[in-house]
Formats: structure tokens, C-alpha cells, sequence
């Protein structure tokens, strides 16, 4: 029997972990739903490489309310070449839905986003909101 | 010391760090170590059941182990024993669940007479498309059991198990295990069909290897 794991587990280690809050990649899949956003639009919106989105995804979720909340988040952009920045935005928005409880308030976060990408006009195409 | 004390006496200090780190709350830590213990754990999960056939249970196993170790790594006792021990235990008990799972799964097959289907729990909407086509003669029990092992997709594979152990027809249903909620209306409908056809053609595939024999 071969010993190596199949191919393409780190990619499925990474979908399972969209279940567990503890990982980034419950992060990244609340915002590919809200955003409507395929694997390389996220890349793109992060400005990572779109291979290093299962590194991202198995990283531990930086806590917004934890005094190491920028510091975690440096260190992941650094670890997958992302956008810090972009991260830090991904984070709030799918925190923020968190928050809100529900996606029938969708609407208002729909608003937020409107808003915040019109402040954002000058920088790079954000993902379509479809 | 030897070449192979050298190596063992670097991995133990690397595994030593990984560990660390995980207690420490590294952000990366996670990532990094299942990169270090998913091939080796898997290896050993491997050796230590020479019966078990299917690469992705064992797999599964391994990432159960490795994602539970990663959130509680204070669990490990190092006074007990080694951290590979550990978690081969833990996944051993996790395929050891993963066994008895399929086993539970396949013992409640319901054997359905070819192209009857179930009649729905509620008059929801359905696809009107989602018939389960299969050669006289060959019931889905047959083809369900032929094809787990070649749908590796846990998605994929509840789809299946709504499809032909449930007779599930609601679109909303599928819409939930796909997780394409945020999707327009249309959009989802046609992502459902889209997968429950697939997986019909395959089913039918199947389904004439058996009518073949």
C-alpha cells in the first residue's frame, strides 16, 4: 500500500476546516458566500498567490478582540503574500456578519460594503458583488 | 551519534517547536504542522491498518487527529508519551469511527426496486430532473455500495446518500448540503441538477457494469 497521502490533501484538509471557527478557512468561506467569490477571485482580492489560499486556510483565525489581533493578521499576510490590509478587511466583514447573527441582514452589510467601495474606488478592482 | 540518531534527534526538535508554537497560539503553527504530520501520520496510520483500502478514509482520519490536535495542543501530555504515539492513537480511534460509520451507512441502505422513487416528505420544490435511471434488474443498493469508493467528495457524497438512501427531492435540501444558499434562486436549481446529473451518469455507469457481468 502506498504511504504517501492522496494527492490534493492539503486542499481538502483546508475545506474541512471551513466547518471550525478556530481556522481561517471558516473566514474565507463565510466571505467567498458573501462576496459570491471563486477560489481566484479570494486570491485576488487578497493579492496572494491563489495556491497559498490553503495555507491561509489552515492558519489559526486571528481574534479581533485580542490584543494581538494586527500582529497575527501581519503574519499570516506575511506567511501566505498577502495583502495585510485586504486581510484585515476580510476578517471584519465576516466578523461584522458574524455579529449581525443572520443573513437576512445581509442588506445592511450589503450597504456597509457599498459604501466602503466607494471610499475604496482609487485602489484595485474589489470582487463582484454579483 | 549516527546519521539516523541525527535525523531523529532534528525532527524531535522540530516536532518540540511545532508543538510549542500550537500552545503558544501561532497563527501559522497550524498550517505548518500539518505539512509536517499529515504524510507521516498518514504513513503510520497506513502501517498500522494494512486492511483498510481506501486512501481517503485514512486521510480523513489523519486530518481529524491533526485538526483537533491543532485547536487543543495542551490535550498532549508529554510525560505520557511521544506526540507521533499521540496522535497516531487519536487517529486510529477516528478511523476506527470512520469505520463503523460506512459500516452503519452501508447496513441502512434501504434496497429500492430500479427507477421507483421515494415519494417526498413535503411537497417542496423539487427537480423535476432528478430521476435515478438504472438498468432492469439492478437495484441502487448495488449501485450505491459500487460507487462510495469512487465518490470521494464528502459533499458529493451526502448528495448520494439524500439521492438514493433518502429519496430526497427538495431542491432547499440539496441547496444546504452544497452550501450554495447565497446563490440566486435559478442559479442554485441549476448547481443542484448539475451535481444530482453527474452523479446520476455515473450512477448509470455503474449501473451497466453490473447489468454487463
Amino acid at each position: 500500500m502506498a504511504t504517501e497521502p492522496p494527492a490534493g490533501w492539503h486542499e481538502r484538509m483546508a475545506r474541512r476546516a471551513e466547518q471550525d471557527p478556530f481556522f481561517m478557512a471558516s473566514a474565507l468561506a463565510a466571505f467567498r458566500r458573501l462576496q459570491r467569490l471563486d477560489d481566484r477571485a479570494l486570491a485576488a482580492f487578497l493579492r496572494c498567490p491563489a495556491e497559498m489560499l490553503p495555507h491561509l486556510a489552515l492558519c489559526r483565525r486571528p481574534d479581533p478582540a485580542s490584543p494581538r489581533f494586527q500582529s497575527d493578521v501581519t503574519q499570516i499576510a506575511t506567511y501566505v503574500r498577502a495583502d495585510p490590509d485586504r486581510l484585515v478587511r476580510l476578517l471584519r466583514r465576516v466578523n461584522a456578519l458574524a455579529a449581525l447573527g443572520a443573513t437576512g441582514r445581509q442588506d445592511l452589510l450589503a450597504a456597509a460594503r457599498d459604501r466602503e467601495e466607494e471610499a475604496d474606488a482609487h485602489q484595485d478592482t474589489e470582487p463582484n458583488d454579483g | 551519534m549516527t546519521a539516523s540518531d541525527d535525523a531523529a534527534h532534528q525532527h524531535a526538535v522540530q516536532e518540540a517547536e511545532l508543538h510549542r508554537r500550537l500552545l503558544a497560539q501561532d497563527p501559522t503553527a497550524p498550517d505548518e504542522a500539518a505539512h509536517y504530520w499529515l504524510p507521516r501520520l498518514y504513513a503510520a496510520l497506513c502501517r498500522r491498518n494494512p486492511t483498510v483500502s481506501d486512501p481517503h478514509l485514512l486521510e480523513e482520519a489523519a486530518e481529524t487527529a491533526l485538526l483537533e490536535y491543532f485547536k487543543n495542543p495542551a490535550r498532549y501530555d508529554p510525560d505520557r508519551l511521544s506526540l507521533s504515539s499521540y496522535l497516531l492513537m487519536a487517529a486510529d480511534r477516528d478511523l476506527k469511527n470512520l469505520l463503523q460509520r460506512e459500516a452503519r451507512h452501508r447496513a441502512h441502505l434501504v434496497p429500492l426496486d430500479p427507477v421507483v422513487h421515494g415519494t417526498p416528505a413535503r411537497n417542496d420544490e423539487q427537480d423535476e430532473d432528478d430521476a435515478i435511471a438504472l438498468p432492469p434488474g439492478v437495484t441502487r443498493e448495488q449501485v450505491l455500495q459500487a460507487l462510495w469508493d469512487k465518490v470521494r467528495s464528502p459533499r458529493d457524497r451526502e448528495v448520494l446518500r439524500l439521492m438514493v438512501v433518502e429519496g430526497e427531492r427538495r431542491t432547499e435540501v440539496f441547496v444546504q448540503v452544497l452550501g450554495i444558499e447565497h446563490l440566486p434562486r435559478d442559479a442554485q436549481r441549476r448547481e443542484v441538477k448539475r451535481v444530482k446529473d453527474r452523479l446520476n451518469k455515473m450512477m448509470r455507469r455503474v449501473g451497466e457494469g453490473f447489468r454487463g457481468h
